[in-house]
């Protein structure tokens, strides 16, 4: 190869290189700056403007923001000097220096990887926290017991979605047979799970799970590897399969077939939906069972979530063999872990769910109870360990990116026996991609989500009474002779009493004698407020809020702007990074807002996803290959480290106060929306390109 | 050094229009051509609403730039070929010209026989024409480019590289200087060369240290697009007016403009009697040989992506991914950098390079 002398160096002063770095580095940050304002600023108003609330912690949730503008800008310039440029040498000489079993073992290896490194599928798992086992029981053993095979599954489809993306860069197929057999196979499958009642449930999971799978490491490594392949594999000098872009979209798209697959594998091993009571009787305890490790696990579960009376249906409705289950759970540490998963879960709920009868049974006395009561109380607010959460996250980034970018540097320099070029620059990329990614996961956890998470519980007070469990309160010490009768105009009494706040100010509450516990002497009551409007009215604000987050969040998603500098480059310009960005946020502002109308109105998910995909349909059929690409390409990217906990969030909160089941489908209908209007700017832009060339073509004759 | 005569044929078309000129290229039994996407700029007449907004804008289209090396004897059936099948002599639809290139022997390209295609006779092919190339950085070719559309020469092409000179004499900090660049492409009318470049370089303001780069070569012949601005009115366009004056008067010379009227333009002295030395190689191999050609005392350079595409089923040495660089060069240094060029591995078979030679008439100093 080459023989040639090195490069005489440069030298520059230390003065200069800053002079250099300081511009460079202050575009970059003002560049993040932007694209996360709008959602900052419009998430922050509407808290305090519309909802009328402040925002808790303001000051830990300004320095998340400010970790996500810092963070994004080392990621993404990460991105674009390290892995990028790592996943494009790998694409360019896989093809010309390996075989064909090769290069797909290579492609299912890197899905399946990329994956297990991205924590996307962790986000579901935790959304999937509020799904109550006895209302889906098929949808909380995937999201709990069975996680393991549902990452596996998902990350299977994945893997086997960029083997089938790497052989349509060699062999020049198209990208439409694709989208079609496998939105007519997931669309058919959809439907007939619609009837039965536990595969109906895991439908969400299943369009989320393909939704969620390619993050944003994924999505700019294997863009670049399908555009690496696609430029040796051409025939005709043209990108014949979209130039690079479609992996994506399969990698959104097997996964929902492996996820409702595992489903139906175990559709016979769960029992149907049912009461928490019936869940509970030993006619079902079998099928029970098997949604759990062992006993103490089902047991542990249905005394932390279900009512009284499943509780004594547990124990086929002897209360003494509860009572004597719980004092062995009081004094064995390992039954306690057994069954709550630590000691301190088993007496938080003693002490805040439990009856007074248990707790009495526990501790003997009601002085004992006091204590414990009060000992819990100020061990509850626990300062947040900025070190602890930053460990973790810079964890969760090496985990995410060190191993895949190993692998291709391994590939290359192994497999390949290819010299890596600017090998000093790639390393520095993957440095910043870590760096970036550590930050910009711990400023969303201490800003954005967080912000999130309080909007998301509160937002549904504009239709309705909602009762502001952050702000739950508990008085000590309570006498009830303070209580005093008021009466309605109605002629109804009703109950209240005045309570004298920190700032000295005496507010009148109102009385309920169920939150009274003798017992404790303590009275507990959670604030409440709305309805802000009228019901439609507020229903209409909740849906408009549900737009806007979804359009400001995607603006700042980093897989999107890196998916829109690679566009605008492939295409010289012609296709701005800035017109691909905006479609797919209103797009996905759309999507979302029939996200959460599904939510507040409980409709089936199929009814809104069914729709869309026909129209989705004729339009691919309609529109020239670049296009489907690229709008494909764009409903994969944009459910990501931004968009994903702020929807779940919201959803979560929605899907809470209005006793939905589960709040899953949202970043399905995020997805489906944005293609719709990637599609239709791009038809009109061919359209319009094809008329002026005939156009000229007939002036002239 | 053994060279051979040949031909280089650049055919910039709307993409709508590519597989005319691909189809073009089988008919008269072209084997190999290269392939580069670029976006084509144009002024468009925008009418607003109820009168707001309206006035004259840039707009930007997808268009490919086509290029291939011929025998030199069949340069003129390409170029016929080319223009006949795309309808290059109506506006709007796209150039292509014929340059006069030397071919380095060793390199990795076979020369063919061509035949004509009948319908191609009738073509009208002028002559009097240059080919202007200005680099600069990422971001700023729409300036070149409306400097160079408000003179009248239309359709330019802009293509994207990543340079290579100073920055990559630099440490890690070279990441802070972007590699990017955009490179004009334009076909500009033989006698107005000077004054076009002088206006183009006060544009770009390319008398600044890195701030461009801008040349002129010489064009045999070739078929160019007229058009400037669409979405006019007139039943006759501007640009059908100015055909019907050229074929009456056999040429384009009658088009003097005085150029720089709206403000002085400063004369510059450019360099003469220059070499440009295009290198295409493989993928993977561009860097190393233009740090080999550097070395031998080359300026830096910009390294273009092409796609290479062959109309037979014949195996080859040469990747559809290749990378292009242009080294221009003074001429009694050409024979050292091909010697630098052909020790670092320019020829050998994973490599699959093409050194070709054509002059440059005039070049900026910086």
């Amino acid at each position: 190869m080459s023989k040639n002398r090195p490069l005489e160096r440069v030298k520059i002063s230390f003065g200069q290189a800053l002079k250099m770095l300081g511009p460079y580095a202050w575009s970059k940050v003002v560049e993040q700056i932007k694209t996360v304002a709008l959602i900052v600023c419009y998430l922050v108003l509407f808290q305090l403007l519309v909802l009328g609330l402040p925002v808790a912690d303001a000051f830990v949730v300004a320095l998340g923001i400010g970790l996500v503008v810092f963070g994004l800008a080392f990621f993404l310039e990460g991105l674009f000097l390290g892995l990028m440029p790592l996943g494009e040498a790998c694409g360019v000489r896989l093809p010309q220096k390996t075989v064909l079993p090769v290069i797909l073992i290579f492609a299912f290896i890197l899905g399946l990887g990329a994956t297990f490194a991205e924590p996307a599928i962790g986000v579901l798992r935790a959304a999937g926290s509020s799904v109550a086992a006895w209302e889906a029981p098929l949808l909380f053993l995937l999201l709990n017991k069975l996680s393991g095979q549902l990452v596996w599954a998902v990350g299977g489809g994945v893997g086997v979605a960029v083997l089938f993306g790497m052989l349509r860069f060699l062999y020049g197929w198209s990208l439409k047979p694709f989208i079609y057999i496998l939105y007519a196979v997931s669309g058919g499958v959809s439907i007939w799970a619609f009837f039965d009642p536990n595969l109906l449930r895991i439908t969400g999971l299943a369009w989320d799970c393909g939704a969620v799978t390619t993050g944003p490491v994924t999505v700019p490594l294997v863009l670049a590897l399908g555009i690496g392949i696609s430029r040796v594999a051409s025939k005709s000098g043209k990108s014949d399969a979209g130039g690079g872009f479609g992996v994506v979209t399969l990698a959104s798209a097997f996964p929902i077939l492996a996820v409702m697959g595992l489903g139906i594998i175990h559709s016979d091993d769960v029992p149907n939906p049912m009461s928490d009571v019936e869940f509970c009787e030993s006619d079902n305890r079998e099928q029970a069972q098997n949604l759990f490790a062992d006993a103490h696990a089902l047991k542990g579960y249905v005394l932390r979530h279900g009512s009284p009376d499943a509780h004594l249906a547990l124990f086929a409705g002897d209360p003494a063999a509860l009572n004597a289950y719980i004092l062995k759970l009081a004094t064995n540490d390992e039954a306690k872990t057994a069954a709550f998963g630590n000691t301190k879960d088993f007496v938080r709920w003693l002490l805040t769910r439990a009856s007074s009868e248990h707790r009495l049974l526990v501790y003997g006395s009601e002085s004992q109870v006091h204590k414990e009561i009060a000992a819990l109380a100020e061990g509850r607010a626990e300062p947040i360990k900025l070190a602890d959460l930053l460990i973790q996250n810079g964890m969760g980034a090496l985990q995410a990116i060190v191993p895949l970018s190993l692998f291709l540097i391994l590939v290359l320099f192994l497999v390949l026996r290819e010299r890596i070029q600017r090998i000093d620059e790639i390393i520095l990329g993957v440095l910043f991609a870590v760096i970036g990614m550590s930050l910009f996961s711990l400023g969303i956890e201490l800003g954005l989500s967080r912000l999130g998470r309080e909007i998301g519980t509160n937002l549904p007070m504009s239709f309705k009474v909602v009762e502001l469990n952050r702000h739950r309160q508990v008085i000590r010490n309570f006498d009830p002779s303070i209580v005093s009768d008021a009466i309605t105009s109605e002629g109804e009494v009703t109950q209240y009493f005045h309570r004298k706040t920190s700032g000295g100010v005496y507010e009148p509450l109102p009385y309920d004698p169920q939150n009274y516990d003798s017992s404790s002497g303590q009275y507990s009551f959670t604030p409440i407020r709305g309805p802000l409007f009228s019901e439609l009215l507020g229903i209409l604000v909740v849906i408009g809020f549900g737009f806007m987050m979804g359009y400001g969040a995607t603006l700042a998603e980093p897989a999107l702007n890196a998916l829109g500098t690679t566009v605008e480059t492939i295409t010289v310009g012609t296709f701005k990074k800035a017109l691909l960005m905006q479609a797919v946020a209103v797009g996905v502002g759309v999507g979302i807002a029939f996200g959460v109308a599904k939510i507040v109105f409980d409709w089936p998910l199929i009814w809104m996803l069914v729709p869309p995909y026909t129209v989705l349909m004729v339009l691919t059929v309609i529109s020239s290959e670049d296009f489907v690409n690229i709008g494909w390409d764009s409903a994969g990217v944009t459910t990501g480290p931004v968009t994903v906990p702020l929807v779940l969030a919201m959803g979560l909160g929605i899907s809470g106060q209005v006793e939905s089941i589960e709040g899953f489908g949202i970043l399905a209908l995020a997805s489906v929306w944005p293609v719709l209007a990637v599609l239709v700017v791009g038809l009109g832009v061919t359209r319009r390109r094809k008329a002026e060339v005939e156009e000229s073509a007939r002036t002239a004759t | 050094m053994d060279t051979v005569k040949a031909a280089l044929i650049t055919c910039s078309v709307y993409q709508p229009v590519t597989g005319r000129a691909l189809m073009a290229l089988r008919a008269v039994g072209v084997k190999e051509y290269y392939i580069q996407s670029s976006r084509a700029v144009v002024l468009r007449r925008k009418s607003g609403f109820l009168g707001i907004g309206g006035g004259i804008g840039l707009e930007e289209e997808p268009a490919d730039r086509i290029f291939l090396h011929v025998p030199a004897s069949e340069g003129e059936i390409a170029l016929r070929a080319l223009t006949a099948a795309c309808d290059l002599n109506v506006p709007g639809r796209g150039s292509a010209i014929w340059e006069d290139v030397d071919i380095v022997r060793s390199s990795a390209w076979e020369a063919h026989a061509l035949m004509p295609i009948e319908k191609a006779a009738d073509v009208d092919i002028q002559d009097g024409l240059g080919y202007l190339t200005c680099i600069v950085q990422h971001g700023r070719g729409n300036n070149i480019v409306s400097a160079i559309l408000g003179l009248g020469v239309p359709m330019p092409l802009v293509t994207t590289g990543e340079g290579t000179g100073l920055r990559d004499k630099l440490g890690l900090i070279r990441v802070a200087l972007p590699a990017s660049k955009e490179v004009v492409h334009a076909i500009v009318s033989a006698h107005e060369v000077v004054e076009i470049l002088n206006s183009v370089a006060d544009a770009g303001r390319l008398d600044r240290i890195g701030s461009g780069f801008i040349y002129e070569s010489p064009v045999r012949s070739g078929a160019i697009n007229n058009m400037v601005i669409r979405g006019q009115r007139h039943s006759a366009s501007i640009e059908q007016l100015i055909e019907a004056v050229d074929d009456l008067k056999g040429s384009t010379n009658w088009r003097k403009r005085a150029l720089g009227g709206d403000g002085a333009v400063r004369e510059r002295s450019y360099m003469h009697d220059l070499v440009n030395v295009t290198l295409i190689c493989n993928e993977g191999f561009a860097s190393d040989l233009v740090h080999a050609a550097m070395a031998a005392g080359a300026g830096g350079a910009t390294i273009i992506n092409l796609m290479h595409a062959r109309t037979d089923e014949a195996s080859s040495p040469v990747s559809a991914a290749r990378q292009m660089t242009e080294l221009i060069v003074k001429r009694e240094a050409v024979e050292a950098i091909v010697e630098a060029l052909t020790v670092a591995g320019a020829f050998e078979e994973a490599t699959a390079g093409v050194i070709s030679l054509r002059p440059v008439n005039l070049a900026s100093t910086h």
